[in-house]
């Protein structure tokens, strides 16, 4: 355990790094969520309905305060850090080490997390109480949402790492970070609450990995789930981790055998 | 003047040689930025679909809003957006000396030496848009309505060219300042709606103070002929007086650079 405390530390050590840049994404953040609150108290006078897409306005801003925090816990830059280790060289220097490489990126990645909870999401949650109205919706639900919300965070680092791989086999790979970033935005709930778009579009999204990363974690916080939907929803986490692990395992035994650095 | 176009051009062409080296990369960022491109209209769809909309605006007026903010913003980035990334990181590094010292003024260099062609994918999703919604609009469209548009559309360039000048100028001040980039565009976003939403001082504050309501609203209005030609004037001045004041804030920070090395 001393190896991933060691990894940890040198997580929080690299997110002290950019404090000052993290406090500035909470005024980001507040401009953003601040647009966004303007817009929809016209929308929502307009209207007239209490509800719109099954929310509530209070409800909707506490989902876009939340879904800048899950972002901001779920974020990783695995896909980048891998590609850019795998083109320049620099990963061999990884592999001569007796630590599996995905496994401390792993440790370092929740190091920084953790330390990412303190510089931005608890002061957000605090932003988000007394500018947004964000709404408590219980212990129960925060406690569910705790859980729901650290298993998101593993599953995006295994889905990104995956993604990450293919720069195994692709010199330049912006582009396929680009493309995976476009699909996550809109499939995770990240931009919107999924449940505005039509049935279809979310029977398929209900398919793929994305939306257990942001959008189920708020819902589960917001207590739009019975404890039922909320254990299978946490079932399904775990599937997609295994799965994606396995995957991972897969492809990087065969990135190994035909890896070659050119620096190093 | 002929000297920039043909640094310019000459630069563009190495960008171009350069992104075609790695032709299935070039054409995966495309399509990736596409996908961003599509948010906004995508937003439109979903507010629309849900609710009654924004008070004040149809479904076609607000889509036409995300397109005009969406070609503004990407010919402006297609200008001069690595400009802004390339300032932060020579002075970071301590390389802008090299600049200084070529002969071009260093931001007439800058800009010369600044094409982003990932940039084409926001340009084609605004003009898409535009193209799709112009006619559903049933707009009665007079010449001089178009012409203040396209007037208006070339001061929201020069918003977004002026607000990549001042980020870039901040450099030299605060050297580390990537973190601007994302404060600056994020607070940029909120030109993509109506700024009428935002009450009467958002209005004020998003035309006088922080213009860019002249992202896409203004280019709209004058679309729509609710603009008189003296508020088209001085919506013009406003733009141009904010260039000055990137240009007057770049020169500042020349002045201000300090080498860490060279």
């Amino acid at each position: 355990m001393s190896f991933e405390f060691g990894a940890m530390k040198l997580g929080i050590k690299e997110a002290l790094a950019w404090k000052f840049s993290l406090m500035l994404w909470i005024v980001i953040s507040i401009v953003s969520i601040g647009a966004y609150y303007l817009l929809w108290s016209a929308i929502y006078g307009l209207s007239g309905q209490s509800l719109i897409a099954g929310y509530s306005f209070r409800e909707l801003m506490t989902y876009f305060v939340m879904s800048e925090i899950v972002q901001t816990l779920t974020w990783n830059n695995v896909i980048m850090d891998l590609s850019q280790k795998i083109r320049r060289g620099s990963l061999i220097t990884q592999l001569v080490r007796p630590v599996e490489f995905l496994h401390f990126d792993f440790w370092q990645h929740i190091g920084n997390r953790v330390m990412q909870f303190w510089i931005y999401c608890a002061p957000m949650v605090l932003v988000g109480v007394l500018l947004f109205g964000l709404k408590f919706t219980g212990w129960a639900n925060l406690l569910l949402f705790t859980i729901t919300a650290v298993l998101a965070v593993v599953l995006n680092f295994v889905l990104s790492a995956l993604v990450g791989l293919g720069a195994f086999w692709m010199t330049e790979y912006h582009g396929i970070r680009w493309v995976y970033m476009g699909f996550h935005s809109i499939f995770s709930g990240f931009v919107f609450p999924l449940t505005f778009f039509p049935q279809f579009w979310q029977k398929i999204f209900s398919f793929l990995p994305f939306q257990y990363t942001i959008f189920v974690p708020i819902q589960t916080y917001a207590g739009k789930y019975g404890l039922l939907s909320v254990l299978g929803n946490m079932l399904i986490q775990l599937a997609w981790i295994i799965v994606l692990m396995i995957a991972i395992t897969l492809i990087w035994r065969r990135a190994m055998k035909q890896f070659s650095a050119a620096g190093g | 003047m002929l000297r920039w176009l043909r640094l310019w051009k000459n630069w563009a062409s190495l960008e171009l040689a350069s992104q075609m080296a790695y032709k299935w990369n070039f054409f995966l960022k495309f399509f990736g930025a596409i996908t961003f491109g599509v948010i906004g209209p995508l937003i439109a769809i979903l507010i629309y679909t849900n609710s009654k909309g924004i008070p004040g605006w149809s479904f076609e007026q607000f889509l036409l809003l995300t397109g005009l903010f969406s070609l503004a913003s990407g010919l402006s980035a297609f200008f001069s957006m690595p400009m802004t990334f390339h300032t932060i990181e020579k002075v970071r590094e301590g390389d802008y000396d090299v600049d200084l010292v070529r002969p071009m003024r260093p931001l007439s260099y800058a800009l010369a030496t600044s094409t982003d062609l990932d940039q084409l994918a926001e340009i084609l999703v605004g003009i898409s848009v535009i193209a799709y919604v112009m006619p559903k609009l049933g707009l009665q469209l007079a010449a001089a309505n178009i012409a203040a548009s396209l007037l208006l559309l070339l001061m929201a360039v020069v918003f977004f060219l002026s607000l990549n000048i001042i980020i870039a100028a901040f450099a030299f001040l605060f050297v580390k300042t990537y973190a601007l980039i994302d404060l600056f565009y994020e607070v940029a976003k909120v030109g993509k709606n109506p700024i009428t939403a935002y009450g009467k001082t958002g209005s004020l504050l998003l035309t006088y103070v922080f213009p860019v309501g002249l992202a896409a609203f203004y280019p709209a209005q004058a679309l729509f002929g609710v603009l008189s030609l003296a508020e088209i004037l001085k919506l013009s001045l406003i733009a141009l007086g904010f260039l000055a004041f990137a240009i007057t804030l770049w020169e500042l920070g020349i002045r201000k650079y300090q080498s860490a090395g060279g």
